[in-house]
């Protein structure tokens, strides 16, 4: 059966109260998000080399997805966000229907180039899903250190270099915060650059408040962000976030051996804590 | 050749866009601001090579508009500090400093002409006139527009003159002719009168202009659309076309006519500065009250917002359209919300 039936089926037959999938841009090279939530909606879901958007940034709308469950169409990398969003109970795995995408790859908008996180990616079937859609391709095996390569040459640079790196890519920064509203991890019903009482973060885009929101965001995200490099997308002043995040998740990794989104049963290491800890505060 | 009232002289440019800039660094004595690639962004910045600045016929536009010269992303507009329960105040008044800004395409331009209104309304707002009244701007006509463009919907064309210093466009034989509009740019020309010579026959129109304004999007009923807004507030396809939207402020950010602005005191022990900050309709804080009562308690209601203050409001407060066809946000949303085609659509 093809996306469309599928979908159409679904909705139909009420197992699900709405689908998030893709259709058709208004330009070469762009989806966009369509929401259906009746048989005939459903004509227009598409899947193709473009369908880069993470998708599960939308289950966490409750204005949006009253009722449930909510059918959605997920790529290898967006099913390990949900498994994030279940780990950190902000999702209940009944609420939503997962209909799998084995994918090859999104490439950029000229439909040339292979995205960075798929060029490294190992799981081209997702590991969490109601319904599969293609044929499972089985896990290759990937050195841990290779997923990290991008950060490289940042980890390569002094700490005088790697300063004057990111003050100069985050001077680019206007605050518009697409990074937030695109990061299916940034959930937060108020965000703390949006907190003034007390002003935690400046609001202002000058040097210090621009800083400061960029390493909140990362320090937040450590060891959480599953990499799906959507904010590194919509940054129109192409500052490569990514890095600082996958920065952080390598030090999660090399810390405590975690990986996000692998397992929906396991906890976060920032959100718990060992009684046999290496370090005596916690005792 | 009169265009209104202001007589537009015109003239041959004897040197390549490139000269021109480099003879503004050089004899101009002002600023230069041009779109020029600042580490992965096409952006109006300073140049003080003339290598750095992009020629025209490499970009369509710039990612960012130039609106940030004029109304800054952040802006102290007063200084304060305590001291033994007594409050100083001083001004932070931008100190005149001109600038000559080259690259321009008409919808910038016009954008800038447009948001003049509303900075100049009850209150006429000093820090964005001052830096008006002491920037030349420099356009040069659009050679080639991609399928974000439609600045023919509303009311532009690519080498719309109006509102310019100094209008660049290529004669048939690729050589740039420039028109002067205004005092400042019969001054700027004067002073750089090695480089330009006076025209006296008519030039005729350049057909490439024609056809970039061909390939720009089909123009829209503009009429048609504020008909539609004016009856339809509480229409039910806002929450169908909007509810895709992620509410960051990528369109407002980058548009160059959106200027809502938010005022925050920023303190460090006695003393601080008020700032004046960008701000943006699509942000669920943009109207919450003291109260915690937001009335835009919805993205689709965020959205009609956007799509009302530039097809509507700012129609019926001030006669003109508040959205000039540049594309970017169009080009840059992350969902591809598209203002053209859900205002298309809406009114079908």
């Amino acid at each position: 059966m093809n996306i469309v039936d599928i979908a159409k089926e679904l909705l139909s037959s009420g197992k699900v109260a709405s689908i998030i999938g893709y259709t058709e841009g208004t330009m070469p090279g762009k989806v966009r998000t369509l929401i259906a939530r009746t048989p005939e909606e459903a004509d227009k879901f598409v899947f193709n080399r473009f369908c880069t958007n993470n998708l599960t940034v939308y289950l966490t709308k409750k204005e949006l997805l009253k009722d449930k469950p909510v059918g959605i169409f997920v790529k290898s990398c967006d099913a390990r966000t949900i498994v994030a969003l279940i780990q950190e109970n902000q999702i209940k795995r009944e609420d939503v229907y997962i209909i799998g995408m084995v994918c090859e790859g999104i490439t950029d908008e000229s439909g040339n180039n292979l995205l960075g996180k798929c060029r490294l990616c190992n799981t081209h079937t997702p590991k969490m899903y109601d319904t599969l859609i293609g044929e499972p391709v089985e896990e290759k095996t990937i050195n841990p250190a290779d997923r990290f390569q991008r950060i490289a040459a940042m980890e390569n640079m002094s700490l005088e270099e790697r300063w004057n790196f990111w003050m100069q890519e985050f001077d680019k920064c206007v605050k518009c915060y697409a990074c937030r509203q695109v990061c299916p991890l940034c959930y937060c019903e108020q965000c703390i650059v949006d907190k003034t009482q007390p002003r935690w973060i400046d609001s202002s885009a000058h040097s210090a408040g621009k800083l400061n929101w960029h390493l909140i965001r990362a320090f937040h995200l450590a060891g959480r962000c599953i990499g799906c490099g959507e904010c590194d997308r919509v940054c129109h002043q192409n500052i490569p976030l990514s890095l600082l995040n996958m920065k952080m998740g390598k030090d999660i990794f090399e810390l405590y051996g975690y990986r996000t989104g692998e397992n929906p049963e396991a906890k976060p290491p920032l959100t718990d804590f060992k009684m046999d800890d290496n370090q005596d505060f916690i005792r | 050749m009169i265009k209104g009232e202001i007589e537009v002289k015109v003239y041959n440019l004897k040197v390549s866009y490139t000269e021109l800039v480099g003879e503004l660094i050089k004899s101009s004595g002002m600023n230069v601001i041009a779109p020029k690639q600042v580490r992965n962004v096409l952006k109006f910045d300073y140049i003080k090579d003339k290598a750095e600045a992009v020629t025209p016929d490499k970009y369509i536009n710039t990612v960012r508009s130039p609106k940030e010269f004029f109304f800054p992303i952040s802006e102290p507009v007063v200084e304060f500090e305590y001291h033994n329960k007594e409050l100083k105040i001083s001004d932070t008044l931008p100190k005149t400093n001109n600038s000559v800004i080259i690259g321009l395409r008409s919808c910038d331009i016009i954008a800038l002409s447009t948001i003049d209104d509303v900075f100049n309304y009850e209150y006429k707002d000093e820090f964005y006139n001052k830096r008006r009244s002491s920037n030349i701007l420099i356009g040069v006509a659009c050679e080639d527009a991609d399928n974000a463009c439609f600045c023919t919907s509303v009311g532009v064309s690519p080498d719309t003159m109006a509102r310019s210093d100094i209008f660049l466009k290529k004669s048939k034989e690729g050589n740039f002719i420039a028109s002067s509009l205004s005092e400042k740019g019969d001054n700027l020309i004067s002073q750089l009168s090695s480089i330009f010579e006076v025209i006296s026959e008519n030039i005729e129109d350049n057909p490439l202009y024609r056809s970039v304004a061909e390939k720009v999007r089909k123009p829209l009923d503009i009429v048609k659309v504020k008909d539609w807004l004016d009856n339809n507030f509480d229409n039910p396809k806002w929450d169908e076309y909007a509810s895709s939207c992620l509410g960051c402020a990528t369109c407002a950010y980058l548009c160059p006519t959106c200027h809502c602005f938010d005022i925050v005191d920023e303190m460090k022990y006695n003393k601080g500065l008020r700032r004046k900050n960008w701000d943006a309709c699509q942000f669920s804080s943009f109207t919450v009250h003291a109260s915690n009562h937001n009335p835009r308690d919805k993205q689709s209601k965020r959205y009609r917002q956007r799509v009302m203050h530039k097809f509507k409001y700012y129609k019926d407060r001030f006669n003109k359209t508040l959205c000039t066809g540049c594309g970017r946000c169009i080009r840059a949303c992350p969902v591809n919300l598209d203002i053209y085609q859900i205002v298309d659509d809406l009114t079908k």
